[in-house]
């Protein structure tokens, strides 16, 4: 196909209509409504009660905005060979890693965080139970939002976008309840500095692996193909393995040890997110190849 | 699956009719309302089930720290606490670096104190200094050690039948002043014929045990 990315991107096949995230006939929309009615009002009161002075909040919400920005660069920045998601589901992905997945990780953390101390695992808690629940409760936006969107077809760059985004959203809302926790200005922006440059967007790119073999799965279920669910294993077990062994107890007391194991992590998140992004690319243009689609049709006269 | 398979995985039966993309999808819908409640109960129900665990009880891979300093400059050690051994909470976090910690077994039998000296000409002195003047002459023993340290250790029984105090030397040795000590106390009943002349906990602690030079 001799067609630019850039012409294809253009192209908008007469498909469907795009899905949104209006579904009332979908149950998973009304679950997300009220998980997200519950999430709201929870939220602004941990944050008004973590907010320990008007210069910190305000510091807090400087360092959310660049990070925002960082975060949404990368996602513009991702191939689109079919065509951009819509709107209103990167705004149900993002709402759902910001407000929903970011509380009952919360709440699910504090509960296992007391069961591993029952069981005399306190320096593990964190590794344990942060990549289960957090990844878990990420992947779980991720199939709500592509149950609402598969009104359309869905391919990989879905799952790796719409994943993206539930995990960039849930990266945020966390940084800033790390920074409020700074008792000042200095302190707030320490804080927010350290988690914005130490790993900055894993919870995103963890979340776009497991998105990618989610969307693959059901992709292949969506055209009648045979699902290959097994693939939602290792997609979801590698970014949970890497989440947990970066939460893990260090091994060292020396800083350089512990920092080179931490570059390493994060020298293999950033391969499995760009190898997850190619799988989409290509996922997208093997749609493009279809016969049947508006899709082929626009990519044939643009041959 | 072959590369083809994965890339071309979007190639399948024509397009579903519309009607079949906006049926509603109850499966999602329970898979996440379901793993969500779990997500939530079950740790709550384990805790609920689950006894307690004592909180002067050290549990698995708590790294104890230790420091001192030396010209203005704090020098750090740490190990891995043993686990299932007594600790006094009132001495902090294991990760708030302190002076000395003790850790003891539940039946008090074996007492580990263990210590961070800077300074040090050399762990011979260090462990002759800190051993009772019956037991400075006492020959020291060279112990398996990780690169870059040394350990060394004298042990003594000064007083019949009550027992064997071990004192073992950590030392770093790019620089050669600084050292963990750790004072091994135990009564009769533990001091036994094997070959290996530290307890299997004692000797995972020492194993652990690193020192910044």
């Amino acid at each position: 196909m001799s067609v630019s990315e850039t012409e294809m991107t253009r192209v908008q096949p007469a498909q469907a209509a795009r899905p949104v995230v209006w579904q009332p006939r979908q149950p998973v929309f009304w679950l997300f409504v009220a998980l997200l009615a519950a999430a709201v009002p929870m939220l602004v009161v941990q944050i008004t009660i973590g907010s320990k002075n008007v210069q910190a909040l305000l510091s807090a919400v400087v360092l959310l905005a660049v990070q925002v920005t960082l975060l949404w660069l990368i996602v513009r920045a991702m191939p689109k060979l079919k065509k951009r998601q819509p709107g209103s589901l990167r705004l149900a992905a993002f709402l759902w890693g910001a407000l929903v997945a970011i509380l009952i990780a919360g709440s699910a953390n504090d509960a296992a965080f007391t069961v591993y101390g029952q069981l005399g695992l306190n320096s593990l808690a964190a590794s344990l139970s942060a990549p289960v629940n957090e990844d878990l409760v990420r992947i779980l936006g991720v199939l709500l939002v592509l149950t609402l969107a598969m009104r359309d077809r869905i391919t990989v760059m879905d799952g790796v976008v719409y994943g993206f985004i539930v995990g960039a959203g849930f990266e945020v809302t966390e940084n800033l309840f790390y920074a409020l926790r700074g008792d000042d200005f200095l302190g707030t922006v320490s804080v927010g500095l350290s988690r914005l440059f130490v790993g900055f967007g894993l919870h995103a790119l963890w979340t776009t692996v497991a998105g990618a073999g989610l969307a693959y799965c059901l992709s292949r279920w969506q055209r009648g193909l045979p699902g290959r669910w097994w693939v939602i294993a290792p997609t979801m077990l590698l970014p949970v393995l890497l989440h947990a062994a970066w939460d893990a107890p260090s091994f060292s007391i020396f800083t350089i040890l512990k920092l080179l194991l931490l570059l390493v992590l994060y020298a293999v998140t950033v391969t499995a997110f760009l190898l997850a992004v190619r799988w989409g690319r290509r996922s997208d243009a093997a749609l493009l190849s279809l016969p049947s689609t508006g899709v082929e049709s626009a990519a044939q006269r643009l041959d | 699956m072959t590369e083809t398979d994965l890339h071309l995985a979007e190639r399948g039966t024509a397009a579903p009719a519309s009607a079949a993309f906006k049926r509603p999808r109850w499966a999602a819908f329970w898979v996440i309302l379901v793993a969500t409640l779990l997500m939530l109960v079950v740790p709550i129900a384990a805790g609920a089930i689950l006894p307690s665990h004592p909180k002067n009880v050290v549990g698995v891979y708590e790294r104890a720290m230790l420091q001192t300093s030396i010209d203005d400059r704090e020098v750090i050690g740490g190990f891995i606490a043993p686990q299932g051994w007594q600790f006094d909470p009132d001495e902090g976090e294991f990760d708030e670096a302190a002076d000395e910690r003790t850790f003891s077994t539940l039946d008090h039998g074996v007492v580990v104190t263990a210590s961070m000296h800077a300074g040090v000409e050399s762990s011979k002195q260090l462990l002759q200094e800190s051993a009772p003047v019956g037991a400075a002459l006492v020959p020291l023993r060279s112990l398996e050690a990780a690169p870059l340290l040394e350990v060394n250790m004298l042990e003594y029984d000064l007083e019949a039948g009550a027992g064997v105090t071990q004192l073992i030397a950590v030392c770093e040795t790019l620089r050669n002043s600084t050292c963990m000590l750790f004072e091994v106390s135990m009564d009769a009943s533990r001091v036994g014929a094997d070959a290996d002349p530290l307890l299997p906990d004692i000797a995972a602690i020492v194993a652990s045990t690193e020192v910044q030079p």
